[in-house]
């Protein structure tokens, strides 16, 4: 599979399952290094080349990347790597790192390593939806397939030793991706953050660490690696998320039943600006296409083509809409090609049967 | 958790590094307001960056095997290599007591790896076949258990030993 197949295709995980859902994604992260190498950090250049080897011949190998994209960074544009950072694929760092890094990535993009970022490995395994356990059987055969052939650094009491002490222990990064717009426009979405960092949660924006919440997206995710077992710190996630998503869907109720005419207002007026402006910036079409997919969800508007939201939320990126014009776009550029993007697919969004 | 000052709950949990050691202290929302603490964010290298301290400025410490500075490794935070978590394993322990309440790992452990029990899971787990063998009337396996466990025993806590 060549990079260009991968980048045609629709970004699975985001766009088939995740129509409407309060919960988009659930990701699994697993820091693993290989054992008796320095860390990408201290390696030499020949060092890392040679561990990238070692471990793109064992993922050749395995199942799903066989079938899947294998690419060193060399091999990848810059721009190219933007777009992965934009699907969610790779790390922001990974993207900007020029030489020595690799990536694999499974054809349906739910599973992907990236090689040589800080540490040799970083798996990952997306799903849509609150889908936590399943994300994690796959995780665990992804590791257990990988930890057959290469020897992982690890050494009580410590657990897995990784780059950053941060990670050290089971390594994992466990987050589910989370759409709050009702939580949001109810102005509860502070207090719900605040009471999540205190239960040692890690809030984030879509573009992952220190972003803003553009489009009321954010990811909940565990900050503790050390002590708690893989389980046990996915079980009080999960529990802490299903009860987010209740009082979401609590909050979107409330909005109706006690700000109806200003929850028609404001979701009739993202619609009307989507269909009909000539100037479109990332962040406002986001926050927008949030807007309408609430609408959507709460039956105040009607779309007859499914899917058309959330692949719409990818494309509005800077180098999605940009691959979509296939040439270069300036920012002023690119506003107008956005917005009329958009229109050109928002043609048919209508008046729902609550509105 | 009550806080330091007064009983309410304690709501923030703030880590500074003071004489060397990392220091944890547990407030209520009004009493951190009083002393003017912010919750930080476990950043780690607000943790490491802390004041000065001798213990910690021993600038010459160094990993043999990856060459990280313990200075390099103050400054960002980061690790070289796996010999680096024996080398520095005083500010390890440092930085992961205040990241989280644990210092051991719990979880997934690599098919390779063997895992060390330790003295007093191996002896809980020796009294328990001893038990299970005299129970079956195991008499023979029963004394063998019963001279390991005694042999692990006098290993372990050399003084009561000498007194029995
Ligand atoms: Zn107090
Ligand atoms: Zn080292």
């Amino acid at each position: 599979m060549t990079l260009e197949e991968l980048l045609d295709h629709p970004c699975a995980w985001f766009v088939d399952h995740a129509c409407g859902e309060i919960a988009i994604s659930s990701r699994i992260r697993l820091a693993r290094n290989v054992a008796g190498v320095p860390f990408p950090t201290r390696a030499s250049g020949a060092q890392k080349n040679e561990i990238r080897q070692e471990i793109l011949t064992v993922l050749r190998e395995t199942d799903p990347f066989d079938s899947g994209l294998l690419a060193s960074t060399e091999e990848i544009s810059p721009f190219q790597r933007q777009l992965l950072f934009e699907r969610s694929l790779i790390s922001r760092e990974h993207a900007e790192l020029d030489e020595g890094g690799a990536i694999a990535v499974s054809r349906d993009e739910q599973d992907v390593v990236m090689v040589n970022e800080e540490d040799h490995l970083r798996l990952q395994v997306v799903r849509s939806g609150l889908s936590l356990h399943e994300t994690w059987e796959e995780m665990t055969r992804l590791d257990d397939a990988i930890d057959d052939k290469i020897d992982y650094a690890f050494a009580e009491p410590y657990g897995f030793l990784t780059c950053c002490p941060s990670n050290t222990g089971t390594g994992m990064r466990a987050g589910v991706m989370l759409h709050l717009p009702g939580l949001a426009l109810m102005e509860e979405i502070r207090p719900v953050m605040r009471g999540l960092a205190k239960m040692g949660l890690a809030v984030r924006g879509l573009g992952g660490e220190g972003s803003e919440a553009d489009g009321f997206l954010f990811q909940i995710s565990n900050q503790i690696t050390l002590g708690k077992a893989e389980e046990d710190i996915l079980d009080d996630l999960n529990e802490i998320v299903a009860e987010l998503i209740q009082h979401e869907v609590h909050a979107r109720a409330r909005l109706a039943e006690n700000r109806p005419n200003g929850l028609r207002d404001k979701i009739g007026r993202a619609a009307g600006v989507l269909q009909n402006a000539w100037e479109l910036q990332s962040k406002e079409a986001l926050d927008l296409l949030s807007l309408v997919r609430l609408g959507v969800a709460m039956d105040l508007l009607k779309l007859d083509t499914p899917h058309v939201i959330e692949q719409l939320m990818i494309e509005v990126r800077p180098c999605h809409l940009q691959k979509l014009a296939e040439k270069e776009l300036n920012p002023a550029e690119r506003d107008r090609f956005r917005a009329e993007w958009v229109r050109s697919k928002l043609a048919d969004l209508s008046k729902g049967p609550k509105l | 958790m009550k806080c330091e000052h007064c009983e309410k709950p304690a709501t923030v949990h703030v880590t500074h590094v003071a004489n060397g050691k990392v220091v944890k202290s547990h407030l209520c929302e009004e009493c951190a307001a009083k002393h003017g603490v912010v919750q930080t964010m476990g950043s780690l290298a607000d943790t490491l960056l802390g004041p000065a301290s001798p213990a910690l400025s021993a600038r010459t410490l160094a990993c043999p095997s990856c060459g990280l500075s313990l200075r390099k490794f103050q400054k960002e935070g980061r690790l070289g290599c796996s010999e680096c978590y024996e080398v520095f394993s005083r500010e390890i322990q440092g930085v992961l007591s205040s990241l989280h309440e644990a210092t051991g790992h719990i979880g997934r452990v690599p098919k390779r790896h063997h895992h060390d029990p330790g003295p007093d899971v191996l002896l809980a787990r020796l009294r328990e076949q001893l038990s299970d063998a005299v129970r079956s009337e195991a008499f023979e396996e029963a004394a063998r258990l019963r001279d390991e466990i005694r042999e692990l025993a006098r290993q372990t806590e050399p003084e009561e030993a000498g007194t029995t």
